[in-house]
């Protein structure tokens, strides 16, 4: 009989506690703040009313949580922001995103295109490394790389929002479970180009939805289309050069195993919307493992070496055009049509980056059809100018493309 | 800033390089204090122009001492645009009395009137005021689609008066984002207008004495 007493009594006890706990001001429930009868809508009788309550210091009401309400009524029309990811997950975000945590240099990228930089307070180890890209960012605490992550220091951050990617090593199913019972949000985000061309600026569209950042997005949009437009009215009927897409990797310099790319691939579709045709088309995985008699027996018009930990442009051809040489060693590419009009260029790798693509697609245009009359390094300067929002490094050599024969130079 | 001032306006220089042409130290003297007098007041100008574009406050205004008993009309302006929400929290003296309001969002609650004003810029409440006597009315405010809060200033009437009320109300700023305000109200207009009499009257110095040395 005393042991049963003594048990309800700490049933009773640990259902007060729980009260207790949910009723305490900082006590972040999932919903929308002052939503009072939990319909998942907010109406204006609430809001005011919760008002009138705070004024009159009635509730234990916090000023953000009144605030947080504020917004959702008048922006959000009272609902909270509902969207599907990337990896097909509904999310849903109740109150406006203040803080985020960034889990690459893509999604930094997005952030910085609708300007929202200001709130990430976590960030991958890429994005430190690139303070030039990422001035504010940059600055923020590493919580991981693109293999791993602590849990811990994100949690201990308490971000309102993480943007991981839907695959991968740590994708956004793992980071959801990792982060389950901290009220942290998370949305499963590539933004940079995959298979589907479209997604990148669909999942801007979305990410923008979440921060009330619509018309960057829509400008930004705006300002690809319009170059993609102008290169495929003009590369439209013209014929397209074969070509040959690599990497620098572990394989440079062999005869076998020569890294590609193959449809679906980043590189593959800039390649394809510059009015180029990659002689891997008909590869079925997205990084094709080639050899030289391959690429040879191919004779591609040119070939594309993306490489160097660069993002942007080399100041000097100097590293560029040591990759190249190792990239043709000991291969007897002499007689294919790329190495005898000298047209193996090495190329940045930022013009696979998020968003940064759109000036991708110019400069690969430009190599294919020199008569393109748009200047790339005037595309990658209206880029980091207007939506990066960092200095173009006026009076400086940019090498934006670099062959044996030809420094494509801005 | 003064230098800035002068850089900025294309006049500005060239009069410089044109009075040290003619050599007259004094002259030069003089009409370099001008310009630094006129530069100063319409720099003053511009920066509390710019600064009140930034303000966001409530300001209260009486538009006379209540006669005993009757009713009168108190306006609460809200410095900013819509979209708005605003919360306001007046309280009203002892012995006034509460009557009406155009803002349809409103609680009382003793002498305390609560507004939520939606998207409204201005709000209107009536009072009854007492058969004598005097009353300060007092207020904060709290902008919830910003981050900014403050008080209203106090007004205090004065029953069977007549005229203005005793203390007109003053805006008071946010005490996140404090505004510079005039420590006098009108301050910038006077101070223009006190440099363009004394620009006048330099001017005036200036004909004369170029008289007399010619």
């Amino acid at each position: 009989m005393r042991a049963a007493a003594a048990g309800r009594a700490l049933m009773i006890l640990l259902l007060c506690m729980a009260a207790s706990i949910s009723f305490l001001p900082g006590a972040a429930a999932a919903g929308i703040p002052c939503d009072d009868d939990a319909n998942g809508l907010l109406s204006e009788r609430e809001l005011v009313a919760n008002v009138f309550s705070y004024l009159h210091g009635e509730r234990d009401l916090a000023l953000e949580d009144l605030r947080d309400a504020a917004h959702v009524y008048v922006y959000w029309n009272g609902a909270p922001r509902t969207t599907t990811d990337t990896a097909d997950r509904t999310v849903t975000m109740y109150r406006p995103v203040k803080t985020i945590v960034v889990l690459s240099s893509d999604s930094a990228r997005a952030i910085r295109i609708l300007g929202e930089e200001e709130k990430v307070i976590g960030v991958s180890d890429t994005v430190q490394k690139f303070p030039f890209y990422f001035p504010v960012m940059s600055q923020r605490p590493v919580v991981g790389t693109w293999k791993e992550v602590d849990w811990e220091a994100i949690v201990a951050l308490e971000p309102d929002l993480v943007i991981a990617p839907p695959t991968g090593t740590i994708n956004v199913n793992l980071v959801a479970d990792k982060l389950e019972g901290f009220d942290i949000t998370v949305a499963g985000f590539y933004l940079y180009v995959t298979a589907d061309y479209d997604q990148v600026f669909d999942e801007l569209e979305k990410l923008a939805f979440f921060l009330d950042k619509e018309e960057r997005a829509e400008q930004f949009i705006a300002w690809h289309d319009d170059y993609l437009a102008q290169v495929e009215e003009f590369v439209g009927d013209k014929e397209k050069p074969a070509v040959f897409l690599t990497y620098t990797s572990g394989a440079i310099g062999k005869t076998s195993d020569i890294s590609s790319y193959g449809p679906g691939t980043t590189l593959y579709h800039i390649c394809v919307k510059a009015g180029g045709r990659p002689i891997t088309e008909d590869a079925t995985t997205g990084y094709p493992k080639v050899n030289a008699e391959w690429v040879l027996s191919e004779n591609p018009d040119q070939v594309i070496m993306i490489c160097g930990n660069v993002f942007g442009w080399w100041d000097t051809a100097t590293e560029p055009a040591d990759l190249l040489q190792q990239l043709q060693a000991g291969k007897s590419w002499g007689t294919m049509n790329a190495a005898v009009n000298n047209k193996i260029y090495a190329v940045p790798w930022s013009v696979t980056n998020g968003f940064e693509h759109t000036y991708g697609i110019v400069l690969l245009a430009k190599l294919f059809h020199p008569d393109l009359p748009i200047e790339p390094g005037h595309v990658s300067q209206e880029f980091l100018e207007e939506f990066l929002r960092v200095d173009y490094p006026d009076g400086e050599r940019k090498v934006l493309a670099y062959s044996d024969s030809m420094t494509l130079i801005t | 800033m003064c230098e800035r001032a002068c850089g900025d306006e294309p006049g500005g220089c060239g009069m410089m390089m044109r009075m040290r042409r003619t050599g007259s130290g004094r002259n030069w003297f003089l009409r370099l204090l001008m310009l630094i007098l006129v530069s100063s007041a319409l720099f003053a100008s511009a920066m509390s122009a710019v600064q009140a574009a930034d303000v966001g406050g409530v300001r209260r205004s009486v538009l006379s001492d209540p006669a005993p008993g009757d009713e009168f009309e108190v306006t609460l302006t809200v410095d900013g645009e819509p979209p708005l929400v605003v919360g306001i929290l007046e309280t009203i003296p002892e012995g006034f009395g509460f009557v009406s309001t155009t803002c349809k969002n409103y609680e009382v609650s003793g002498q305390e009137i609560a507004f939520v004003m939606m998207d409204e810029t201005v709000v209107n409440y009536r009072i009854k005021a007492p058969a004598a006597g005097t009353g300060t009315f007092t207020g904060t405010w709290v902008d919830l689609l910003g981050e900014e809060e403050g008080s209203i200033g106090t007004t205090t009437v004065v029953v069977g008066k007549g005229g203005t009320p005793s203390t007109p109300a003053q805006p008071v700023a946010s005490t996140e984002t404090p505004i510079a305000e005039p420590a006098v109200p009108g301050f910038e207009a006077l101070s223009v207008t006190v440099s363009l009499v004394i620009v006048l009257l330099l001017l005036r110095g200036v004909r004369t004495t170029g008289g007399s040395m010619e």
